[in-house]
């Protein structure tokens, strides 16, 4: 199994001007690509986690053109600004944080690599958000909306084309998850 | 998420918002998927929108132990609305996407006069027992856990036309 912190977070190197953004997915790719060239690789690989990391799961075998064949969604969010940031529309402070991601990781380049973290402070950019289509600026001076990151229509419209297994679990009480699993569902009927 | 969401008083909110109750119910009631809220609403003068925050609560009268059940909440300028907008789904009482929205800037939409605004709660499968109260309630915030501070227009206050509003439709399955 291969664990990866994204770009911008634990011990991983570079900067995360915004959670999802394209380079981040350029990167899920480039490790689907490492991992089908190791000698260990029988060539089926799969992907998933739980939220964010089952969005990275979706994210990484909808853009990777076959090299992810599998993918687990473990109450991963379908709509980052409905389900999650802004139910109803409105700025939910009970989940978003001013933060970074926390650092657990002991290796002897963290230090380097956490210096070239420079994260958004998602809620200070929520709280200017008025539409799913708001632009927020990054770090890196580009503006950014809700509408064009994490899963999407379009990306399951991908997972189709390539024939990509997903098994997704939510559960109630978890409603961003359990409304995005329904969503996921949908997405697919949409589409036949 | 900075902490986890727990709602361990449901009676203390109660004094903060606006409530309807059955009475004791007398068959389980088992509420399954989405229950969907009308209301007709006018703001205070002045204002041009409000977020609408309902919950909905399993109270036991004997024991006088409130649970919450589930919430739903918008804000009134995304109230626009694209139902059925897919020739082939059919919605039903209990679905979870019988109201789509877009919540992007064109859509947005002041409110003003009396008007209509429809929304969700999340959906979940409960059982509220026999001799329990199912109890709706209205508030205009959550404080804990919803930023208004962004809205511009925010009412102070609402009038409800009850008799142009559908307070809940709920799926339920009775059971003897």
């Amino acid at each position: 199994m291969v664990s990866v912190d994204v770009r911008g977070t634990g011990a991983s190197y570079g900067p995360r001007p915004i959670d999802l953004v394209a380079r981040e997915v350029q990167d899920y790719v480039e490790v689907a690509e490492w991992v089908h060239e190791q000698s260990w690789c029988n060539g089926k690989v799969g992907s998933g986690g739980i939220s964010y990391d089952g969005i990275t799961a979706a994210l990484a075998a909808a853009a990777s053109k076959r090299l992810v064949q599998a993918i687990v969604l473990l109450f991963a969010p379908g709509d980052l600004f409905e389900d999650l940031c802004f139910p109803g529309g409105i700025v939910n402070t009970g989940l978003l944080f001013d933060g970074t991601m926390h650092v657990d990781n002991e290796e002897a380049q963290l230090v380097e690599a956490v210096a070239q973290h420079d994260n958004l402070n998602m809620l200070a950019s929520a709280k200017k958000v008025q539409a799913k289509d708001s632009i927020v600026k990054a770090n890196n001076g580009q503006w950014y909306s809700m509408a064009s990151l994490g899963i999407t229509r379009e990306t399951f419209d991908c997972l189709i084309q390539n024939d990509v297994a997903v098994y997704s679990l939510a559960g109630y009480y978890d409603s961003g998850s359990f409304r995005s699993s329904a969503r996921l569902h949908n997405y697919t009927f949409y589409t036949f | 998420m900075k902490r986890p969401i727990t709602y361990p008083d449901r009676l203390a909110q109660w004094k903060h918002s606006l409530g309807f109750a059955t009475k004791p119910l007398t068959q389980d009631w088992a509420l399954v998927g989405t229950t969907h809220v009308a209301l007709t609403l006018a703001l205070n003068p002045g204002a041009t929108d409000t977020a609408i925050f309902a919950y909905l609560d399993n109270y036991n009268p004997v024991s006088g132990v409130a649970n919450y059940i589930t919430e739903g909440c918008i804000r009134a300028v995304h109230r626009a609305s694209t139902n059925n907008n897919n020739n082939n789904k059919t919605t039903h009482v209990g679905a979870f996407d019988t109201i789509e929205r877009s919540y992007l800037m064109r859509d947005m939409l002041a409110l003003e006069d009396w008007t209509t605004v429809e929304f969700s709660l999340e959906p979940v499968a409960y059982l509220v027992p026999k001799g329990n109260v199912l109890r709706f309630s209205l508030a205009g915030a959550d404080t804990d856990n919803y930023y208004l501070e962004n809205i511009k227009g925010l009412a102070q206050s609402w009038r409800i036309d009850a008799s142009r509003s559908e307070l809940l439709k709920l799926n339920i399955v009775m059971s003897s």
